[in-house]
């Protein structure tokens, strides 16, 4: 009896009828997402340093009728998950079953290509989760050259800045302004020292940690004007992002795969 | 049995995701201490910044650059987790303010005689006369400008908060030990957030009820104002900013100034650029945005070069092509502009007159100036004319 109700649960929540009824949904909801991003934009902006719980008990709560489409979308993004979940793991078990059927191992693994590709995008949906859930920021962490801040159980040491000046009149506005930095950094956590070069762009990886660059000053070359160096660093501790580096690493896998078992097709 | 295989599968999943999710470190970093002291009572966001109140009398603030303070009622313990320049101790009595809208707030606060310890504008450069009069008595120090801080002097009138936009003190001031709050953002306020900024200040001296007052006394004017110039059928074209040697600088339309502009019936030229407050744009695209406008509000006040509008069109040729100058109008603010937070509602009532003259007749501009088409006469070559003629 109760097998039956999960046998049922199952089949409905990996029918195709879910798969459409979801995106409809999904399409109405960022319709109405997209106009709260485009009118209320400093609402969401704390979420990418707080993440998503506490941003959700936060600012959040307190505008409802701005926040609720992407609880409301988180949701079906679960719905999503499950839906892609449940239709892909039927179409493994069924391949499995039928694997003596294929004319070679080769053959059967090709078929799998579009199972491979959905499994991964399931792993991203996860690191999405998990950064949501676990990640944490620390913003305005400004270091001057010299000088060591903390984070964590990590020293970060300024040791140089680098700062290239733009000098022309080519591209309008720029002229003396900052186009290129590199602030070389030591970094140590019990007993672990690693040295290295962050930038624009160019962030430091260093045991689980991100360290990005978010801002350096002086931002314009001005003879005149004796500003403090320094830079502003965004750190970041993401458990999330193995998560996506892995989904899409087999995405392009699956991909890779679905490719060649055309190629093999046609040819 | 398969089935049961797929649901253990599914858990399974569930659990190596929710094991994943180890906080750690920063977290502690962020907020840790007993689950009563954190309990959220209430929660106030203003722009990036936001106001959390604690359980215990305790609040939790975020600055205007996204760092975290713990607000801690003297007496009661510091909750762990928080580094020493993390910790304020309410009510502050000493604090150090760079800008002149933080003043400005604090006096809107009723604080500024009794807190306010230094300040980066020399003495001349005020017009507060709670200011001057601190200043000259020695009870307001003059730390340095702001690109050459006296840190001796700042570590003298021992502040308990520092009030800045400048982050390159932060490590200073960590080392010091002395708590800071940046009080702007990467982005400009927008009107609502420039109206609960003194919410934000209002905890550190335990003035949420001076804070109420200010906000519904600037509510009040802003619904004026909309219930004024409701019935305009003039829509006039604005921009705020200027032509400077080499930049060209405007207020975005996500400031506060673009969006008051737009609830007084008008239209910014500018509601389409977004980002910081004092924004660069190209020369074209103000050129532009002033072919058909009928006011320029300029940054430059008369000390400043723009005492008349040919003096603008004299210091920069430019600006000149711009219809304002031509034939439309153009506002100056007086110096008490900037240093008059704590009277915002009679600020935005200037703004109003101006956009929409017509339904404010008789109205007398208190923070801005009109610029004349052309100089007065030197004033000063007649008069030393008239003395060489007396001393004749």
């Amino acid at each position: 009896m109760i097998f039956d109700i999960i046998r049922r649960i199952w089949h409905f929540a990996g029918s195709i009828n879910v798969t459409m009824a979801v995106m409809g949904a999904m399409v109405a909801d960022l319709v109405w997402g997209y106009a709260m991003l485009r009118y209320y934009g400093s609402v969401f902006s704390p979420i990418n340093d707080l993440g998503f719980v506490r941003w959700a008990l936060t600012w959040g709560a307190e505008s409802p009728d701005k926040t609720a489409w992407l609880f409301i979308l988180t949701g079906l993004l679960g719905l999503l998950a499950v839906n892609t979940f449940t239709c892909t793991t039927d179409r493994v078990i069924q391949l499995v079953r039928s694997r003596r059927g294929f004319q070679s191992f080769s053959a059967l693994v090709m078929r799998f290509a579009p199972h491979v590709m959905h499994y991964s995008m399931l792993l991203m949906f996860l690191g999405y989760l998990v950064s949501y859930m676990c990640a944490w920021t620390l913003l305005g962490q400004v270091v001057l050259p010299g000088r060591t801040i903390e984070a964590g159980n990590t020293r970060i040491s300024l040791e140089k800045l680098e700062i290239d000046y733009y000098h022309g009149t080519r591209i309008a506005g720029m002229n003396k302004r900052a186009i290129k930095a590199r602030a070389f950094l030591r970094l140590e956590s019990e007993g672990k020292v690693k040295t290295c070069t962050l930038g624009f762009n160019r962030p430091v990886y260093f045991e689980g940690m991100s360290i990005h660059l978010k801002k350096i000053s002086p931002e314009t070359a001005s003879g005149s004007m004796t500003r403090q160096k320094f830079i502003s660093l965004i750190i970041k501790k993401d458990p999330g992002l193995w998560f996506y580096f892995t989904g899409m690493f087999f995405f392009t896998a699956g991909l890779f795969m679905y490719v060649l078992a055309k190629i093999r097709k046609i040819l | 049995m398969k089935i049961a295989a797929k649901v253990i599968l599914v858990v399974c999943s569930a659990l190596v995701m929710i094991c994943g999710c180890s906080r750690d470190n920063a977290d502690k970093v962020a907020v840790n201490s007993t689950k009563k002291d954190t309990d959220s009572l209430s929660f106030m966001s203003i722009g990036s910044f936001s106001v959390n109140h604690l359980a215990g009398g305790y609040t939790r603030v975020r600055d205007g650059a996204g760092r975290t303070l713990i607000l801690v009622p003297r007496g009661k313990p510091v909750p762990s987790g928080y580094k020493p320049s993390q910790v304020v101790f309410t009510p502050v009595r000493r604090v150090v303010a760079y800008s002149y809208f933080d003043v400005s707030i604090l006096k809107a606060l009723g604080v500024l005689e009794d807190t306010l310890t230094g300040v980066v504008e020399p003495k001349e450069d005020w017009v507060i006369p709670e200011v001057r009069q601190g200043m000259e008595n020695g009870r307001i120090a003059f730390l340095g400008s702001y690109s050459a801080i006296d840190f001796e002097r700042l570590k003298k009138s021992q502040p308990e908060l520092v009030l800045t936009w400048d982050m390159s003190i932060l490590p200073m001031l960590d080392e010091m030990k002395t708590p800071c709050a940046i009080t702007t953002t990467p982005v400009a306020m927008c009107l609502g957030a420039r109206m609960k900024f003194v919410g934000f200040l209002a905890p550190f001296f335990n003035r949420e009820k001076q804070a109420q007052q200010y906000f519904d006394r600037v509510s009040a004017a802003l619904e004026n104002i909309r219930k004024t110039t409701a019935g305009s059928g003039y829509h006039p074209k604005v921009m705020w900013g200027d032509i400077y040697e080499k930049r060209v600088l405007v207020e975005p339309g996500n400031a506060w100034v673009g969006e008051l502009v737009e609830l007084a019936l008008s239209d910014y030229q500018f509601d389409d650029v977004f980002g910081a407050s004092c924004i660069e744009i190209s020369l074209e695209r103000f050129l532009y945005s002033g072919r058909d406008a009928d006011i320029l509000f300029t940054y430059r006040t008369p000390e400043n070069g723009a005492s008349s509008r040919e003096a603008l069109a004299r210091a920069n040729p430019m600006l000149a092509g711009v219809k304002p100058l031509k034939q439309g109008r153009v506002y100056s603010p007086l110096a008490k502009y900037a240093q008059s937070g704590d009277r915002l509602d009679e600020i935005l009532t200037d703004i109003a007159a101006i956009l929409h003259p017509e339904c404010y007749p008789g109205h007398k501009l208190s923070y801005f100036r009109e610029l004349p088409a052309h100089d007065p006469l030197p004033v000063r070559k007649h008069h030393n004319r008239q003395e060489g003629k007396k001393t004749k």
